[in-house]
């Protein structure tokens, strides 16, 4: 345990040396300011976390063909997602290694080359240099092969999704998921499979707030019907009880929340949801949408798919960057600057589902963005407006539920706490120290 | 001003989101977005969208409400190329309900992204009547928002299509489109009704 009056330096203080970030995260679980809002630790993160552990990017539904691409962020690294000639997918760092000029400013496209704006030199899609222009001006042993694109060194698909890592000695995917493996696969099966999903951009939500402000929030129900108050109030008044977050009791509901290890947590609300479709809050279409259905394939076969629009009941959340919900929508965190970040969203289009049940997982992938999130936001923001601003007051503390007789170790040695509890959070700050300690050994293939 | 619940839960049309209604709305987007005019000033139906504005800046969003029809959709595409709202998420699409749950949520007092209420300025500007169907007009226009809350502007900006009925009671809003300029990228958190 470390007391606060021992840690807390003058401001300024991390350009004095390292500095030790296995004091920020005190056994106690308390948590140092600095982490939210010291931009020198930003870029630490950026390169430790980032870096260091496995990032996911993209659903492989989103570059179906070849020559498809997408650019994204890995940390604060711009990349380009290409699926090469033979269906293989590369990562590549977008930046011409000539002098450096970002070389694919496109979000999305299909092309079998990128040429550089800044002097022409053109890459293939799997990151070859395949000109330079004007070459008699090098000289006779210039090596041409050293200049391929930069490349992440691992790169996985796990059953569609995609995720790379620049520390070439990370562990599988499989294995760096750990026990959230079984969540996730329900999470894909009750999608219909790997095959059976369409991945498809919804919107980007930004705030000005530390990237984990979102990631923690995802793993806490403690704040529904405080942050949520309007959204629970509007909604029994409008729609009565029992839709939105209205199952949420509290501890006394037989929900958890889980630290999966690895830093990666949920919230699992399936005890408190027994009809997703009833529990979902009315949506543009919703009666005339699901009577067409059920005039067209029965009643029986109707509400199965009705299942597919609404809450599902989990908050997956892999640590650093992606959360699942339990109906094939995401939520990938992109830090922008240490008080600055974008929150993307996706929902799944269903291939193998009836017309009339996309159109209403389409209308309730927008709901509680504009009903309930922008309290989160608003929230995020008040955060980053106090935080910061007060160097008397160096701590936050996430220390709900530790050592107390609701936390118990599962079956699968994750540990268990009740909703409230902030037992996913404490998970991830354990991580942050863990991979904040310790420079990966980071690489760049080409 | 509070919202009665009873007057929130009378009978609302709620049946009409079909794929009738998406077809059309979707129609009526694409021909506003490639009509080449020549436009017309056509003053009431213009008004309805000067109107609106002003209604929205004053936050009386319960006259806000009685501008639309009941059967009317509300839609901020979030897409560069905007395509069929069955298939692809936008900032929203709402129908009537969807409206009313807007301001009952502000209207419960708890919404803390309005807690204080952003002070707002719209800009109408370069308004245009164009196609007519019968009993409609559709009316096109360029909005400017300036939004000022807890020490910051923030600005959106972008096209919008109306689509403006003939009823008894005078010109109500069928259908409102609004093409935001960074509808493709991120918006912040837009914490009032655009
Ligand atoms: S910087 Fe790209 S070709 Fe010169
Ligand atoms: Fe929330």
């Amino acid at each position: 345990m470390t007391d606060s009056t021992t840690v807390e330096r003058p401001l300024g203080w991390h350009l004095e040396g390292p500095l030790d970030y296995g004091a920020l995260v005190t056994d106690d679980f308390r948590v140092h300011r600095s982490v939210f809002t010291d931009p020198k630790i930003f870029e630490d993160e950026m390169v430790r976390i980032f870096g260091g552990t496995w990032v996911y990017l993209l659903h492989e539904s989103e570059i179906p063909e070849p020559f498809d691409f997408q650019t994204r962020r890995v940390g604060r690294r711009p990349v380009i997602v290409t699926r090469a000639e033979d269906g293989e997918i590369h990562v590549l760092l977008n930046r011409c290694t000539h002098r450096g000029t970002l070389l694919c400013p496109l979000e999305t496209g299909n092309q079998k080359r990128f040429q550089c704006a800044y002097h022409g030199w053109t890459f293939s899609n799997s990151g070859d240099l395949t000109a330079i222009t004007y070459p008699d001006g090098y000289r006779e042993d210039f090596a041409k092969e050293a200049y391929n694109l930069g490349r992440a060194p691992r790169v996985q698909s796990y059953r569609g999704f995609v995720f790379c890592s620049f520390n070439p000695d990370v562990e599988s995917v499989e294995a760096w998921m750990g026990p959230a493996r079984t969540i996730f696969d329900w999470a894909v099966d009750r999608a219909g499979g790997d095959d059976h999903v369409k991945m498809v951009k919804a919107s980007t939500m930004e705030y000005r707030g530390n990237w984990k402000l979102q990631n923690d929030n995802n793993g806490d129900m403690y704040h529904v019907p405080f942050t949520h108050r309007s959204t629970l109030t509007m909604t029994r008044q409008r729609h009565g009880a029992g839709k939105s977050l209205d199952h949420f009791k509290g501890d006394s509901s037989p929900m958890t929340v889980r630290d999966l290890g690895n830093g990666h947590k949920m919230i699992d609300q399936r005890p408190s949801i027994d009809s997703v479709w009833e529990r979902a809050r009315p949506i543009p279409g919703r009666e005339t949408q699901a009577e067409q259905l059920i005039a067209r394939i029965g009643e029986q076969r109707a509400r199965q798919y009705l299942e597919y629009v609404g809450r599902a009941g989990i908050n997956l959340i892999l640590y650093p960057n992606l959360y699942v919900g339990g109906n094939a929508s995401l939520l990938v965190y992109e830090p922008v600057a240490v008080n600055r970040t974008f929150v993307h969203s996706y929902i799944a289009l269903l291939p193998g589902a009836p017309p009339e049940i996309n159109a209403l997982r389409m209308r309730f992938e927008e709901d509680f963005i504009n009903i309930g999130n922008r309290d989160d936001n608003e929230v995020f923001e008040r955060l980053a407006a106090a935080l910061g601003d007060i160097p008397e007051m160096p701590w936050i503390d996430v220390s709900r539920g530790w050592r107390t007789a609701g936390e118990t170790v599962e079956a699968d040695e994750s540990l268990s706490g009740r909703v409230t509890y902030e037992t996913g959070i404490r998970a991830s700050y354990v991580r942050w120290r863990e991979l904040m300690t310790k420079a990966p050994a980071m690489a760049v293939g080409v | 001003m509070q919202v009665e619940p009873e007057m929130l839960l009378a009978e609302e049309d709620v049946r009409y989101v079909n794929d009738e209604l998406y077809e059309d709305v979707f129609r009526f987007y694409r021909e506003s977005s490639e009509w080449t005019g020549p436009g017309s000033h056509e003053p009431e139906p213009e008004a309805v969208v000067v109107r609106e504005a002003r209604l929205l800046d004053q936050r009386n969003y319960e006259s806000w409400l009685d501008l639309f029809l009941p059967r009317c959709v509300y839609w901020v595409p979030g897409r560069e190329v905007v395509g069929d709202p069955r298939e692809e998420p936008a900032l929203h699409f709402d129908d009537h309900r969807r409206l009313v749950d807007r301001v009952a949520l502000i209207r419960t007092g708890f919404l803390h992204a309005q807690t204080p209420p952003s002070v707002t300025c719209r800009m109408v500007g370069s308004l245009e009547s164009g196609r007519h169907a019968a009993g409609t007009c559709d009316v096109f226009s360029s909005v400017l928002i300036d939004a000022y809350r807890g020490g910051a502007h923030v600005q959106y900006a972008g096209r919008q299509f109306h689509r403006i009925a003939e009823t008894q009671d005078g010109w109500a809003i069928q259908y409102r489109v609004l093409l935001l300029n960074d509808r493709a990228g991120s918006q912040g958190n837009i914490t009032f009704i655009l």
